[in-house]
């Protein structure tokens, strides 16, 4: 089974959800153009990450934010994994919704490591799933959750059976990078490579581009090189930038699990993957 | 004699009301003259750069001269030369002129300070990867850049983008530095932009500095000479022009640049978009019209239409009908947008926009020690140590 992917490196601007869903909406439609199954757009695409007008402004799920993706779905024919504000019960989250080709709504995920930055903004997720589609399950969880420390949120994940794992992000660097350096090092390359590895997932990241103004984070910018891995090494990789978005296609084949519970818990030890040894 | 109540620089004056006979500059430019056949002095500079600057085959001969140094100068290195992009027109077709037409390899360096026009930005994405370019983009701090702003509002001048017009500065020269490149090209031209009187756009470090001492709150980082952030004053320039050699060109001023003609050929080489008017390729200029409109009673394109106008490049008639118009880019969405973004509300920015009118002059700046040095300001211009026009910005149009 092949899937052909759109990473869509979206420009975030903070607090400027039209704007965002607009240049949203655009790589959507490319996507669907170049006949992609599935498009994965960032983390928070809304308001961007920690702006401080999420607070007023955020919607519920489903709500008219959502709708303008469950809209888009079904117009084109399409599956996409979208990061956005959730308000829910006078709380707000940080959660990613899987939508389907026919626009439905199958998975929501709220993100649970989060910085604690966020915590003024973001309350914490409560439920990991997987769902199944015809590539196979699909698991969705969001940048920081796949932090070297918080990996046990994407081994769950892989414990549930998930083929791919969405991870819609926001990956930050400070305002002084710049594109002659490799912005991020391993932080993330080698936690998304450890996971695709040892549960023989398709690891997709899409990170947001854009220069953050609003919140803890102002000084520091989002500069794409979104990632895709697979348990040999990297399958495609975004580029460098901070003020334009772009569509990032691949395709490849969908991973096949080997192992299933006690199984994996005998591999992962076969691998030298101990949970317990340093406690 | 017409009666109208001329207001220059937010201010109602006695003069009397006229308008250029050549161009469309009129009462309400700070320092307009008129000789006695109604033309402006800033047609008599004009007239004046076009000797020193000649374009057509005079002009290529001179940009040759300079191409040949700066091949030179970039021997053993990874690029000849930085050249300083926004995604605008006048940048792109210097980008693809320094490529296609001078056979130059240049870094493209960005500053980005938070309001970048995402469709300039797009547009500087695919200009550099067409032309196998590399791009590197300085970014300010959020932090001092949205404080700056602030700053320049409150200050109630019409500078309003001085932060953005040093760090562009200071980022060019920094990353010369750091790669070790002695010149920077630059895509201003007289002949479409025309020259600012000096009150709508005094462009000073230490004013800069005397600003945000005066409404700021946090310290400015300090200047490192390969990350120099908003510091950028004499010291500096002398520093990077005398000890580090870098010179500042401008190859528009040699070159036959035709406005039309070069935006149909970055469009069709380059997939180029328009990003809405000129200096567009940044948001907040959109509140910067409105501000120097509605407060100050500036007309910037007046100013630049006027240039278009002594140049060919548009009909009088049009540029008469534009002047003191409301510009496209006062879009109110957009100027939200801006207030938003620095974090102000309505309110805030209405009070700063009641605060009496300004100039530098209000301020500490450089003015003094500039008039000081009139004659090495003049070898300097002659020697490109500092742009050719900043002679006369400062001592020919000085109001």
């Amino acid at each position: 089974m092949k899937i052909k992917i759109g990473m869509a490196q979206l420009l975030v601007e903070g607090g400027e959800p039209e704007r965002n869903f607009n240049r949203a909406e655009k790589l959507v439609v490319e996507a669907a153009q170049q006949n992609c199954d599935l498009v994965l757009l960032p983390e928070t695409i809304d308001f961007a990450w920690t702006h401080p007008s999420v607070y007023n402004e955020a919607q519920p799920i489903p709500g008219k934010f959502s709708y303008i993706f469950t809209e888009l779905a079904k117009q084109h024919n399409i599956y996409i994994c979208v990061g956005l504000s959730e308000r829910s019960n006078e709380k707000i989250y940080n959660t990613a919704i899987l939508i389907n080709k026919y626009g439905d709504i199958i998975l929501k995920y709220s993100k649970i490591n989060l910085l604690e930055v966020e915590h003024p903004f973001y309350e914490v997720g409560t439920k990991l799933e997987v769902v199944d589609t015809e590539f196979g399950k699909i698991g969705v969880n969001i940048c920081a959750d796949n932090y070297s420390g918080a990996l046990s949120i994407g081994h769950t994940l892989g414990r549930m059976g998930a083929n791919i794992l969405l991870s819609p992000s926001s990956w930050t660097v400070d305002y002084c990078v710049t594109e002659e350096m490799d912005p991020y090092k391993d932080k993330w390359k080698k936690p998304l490579q450890s996971l695709a590895s040892l549960f023989n997932m398709l690891v997709v990241s899409t990170t947001s581009v854009g220069y953050i103004v609003g919140g803890p984070y102002e000084g520091k910018k989002m500069v794409g090189c979104s990632l895709a891995v697979n348990k040999n090494g990297i399958i495609k990789e975004g580029h460098f930038n901070e003020f334009a978005g772009e569509l990032v296609v691949f395709e490849t084949d969908v991973p096949k699990n080997k192992f299933k519970g006690t199984q994996i818990s005998d591999y992962l030890s076969s691998r030298g993957v101990d949970y317990y040894s340093k406690m | 004699m017409d009666k109208r109540v001329v207001i220059v620089n937010g201010k109602p004056t006695n003069f009397e009301y006229q308008v250029c006979s050549r161009c469309v500059q009129d009462s309400t430019v700070p320092g307009i003259k008129f000789d006695k056949y109604g033309v402006c002095n800033f047609c008599h500079i004009h007239d004046k750069l076009e000797k020193i600057f000649p374009n057509g085959e005079a002009g290529r001969k001179i940009l040759d001269k300079y191409i040949e140094k700066i091949k030179k100068s970039g021997q053993g290195k990874k690029y000849d030369c930085v050249v300083g992009i926004s995604g605008g027109r006048d940048s792109t077709y210097l980008l693809y002129l320094t490529v296609k037409e001078f056979g130059l390899r240049p870094l493209a360096v960005h500053f980005n300070d938070g309001f970048d026009n995402p469709v300039a930005g797009e547009n500087m994405v695919k200009a550099t990867r067409k032309l196998g370019v590399e791009l590197r983009t300085i970014s300010s701090d959020w932090r001092e850049a949205k404080e700056l702003k602030i700053d320049f509002l409150k200050a109630s001048v019409p500078d309003l983008n001085m932060g953005t017009d040093i760090g562009i500065a200071s980022s060019l020269y920094g990353v010369a530095c750091k790669e070790n490149l002695k010149y920077i090209l630059i895509g201003q031209s007289f002949r479409t932009e025309g020259i600012k009187p000096l009150s709508w756009s005094f462009f000073d470090g230490r004013y800069l500095k005397s600003v945000h001492k005066k409404f700021g709150k946090t310290p400015l980082r300090k200047w490192k000479p390969e990350d120099p952030g908003f510091n950028f004053g004499v010291k500096e320039l002398l520093y990077y022009s005398l000890i580090k050699g870098i010179r500042t060109i401008t190859p528009m001023y040699y070159w036959d640049y035709n406005r039309s003609a070069a935006t149909e050929l970055i469009q069709k080489e380059l997939d180029w978009v328009y990003p809405g008017a000129h200096y567009y390729d940044d948001l907040y200029h959109s509140l910067i019209k409105y501000v120097h409109r509605v407060k100050f009673n500036i007309d910037m394109n007046m100013n630049s239409d006027s240039a278009l106008v002594r140049s060919g490049q548009m009909t009088r008639e049009t540029a008469l009908e534009r002047a003191h118009g409301i510009y496209a880019i006062e879009d109110p969405k957009v100027i939200d947008l801006c207030i938003k973004r620095l974090g102000l509300t309505r309110e805030q920015f209405d009070e700063y926009m009641s605060y009496p009118p300004k100039t530098f002059r209000d301020y500490d700046t450089i003015y003094n020690l500039i008039r000081l040095f009139k004659f090495p300001i003049y070898v300097f211009s002659k020697l490109n140590l500092i742009p050719r026009i900043t002679y006369d910005k400062y001592f020919n149009v000085g109001k």
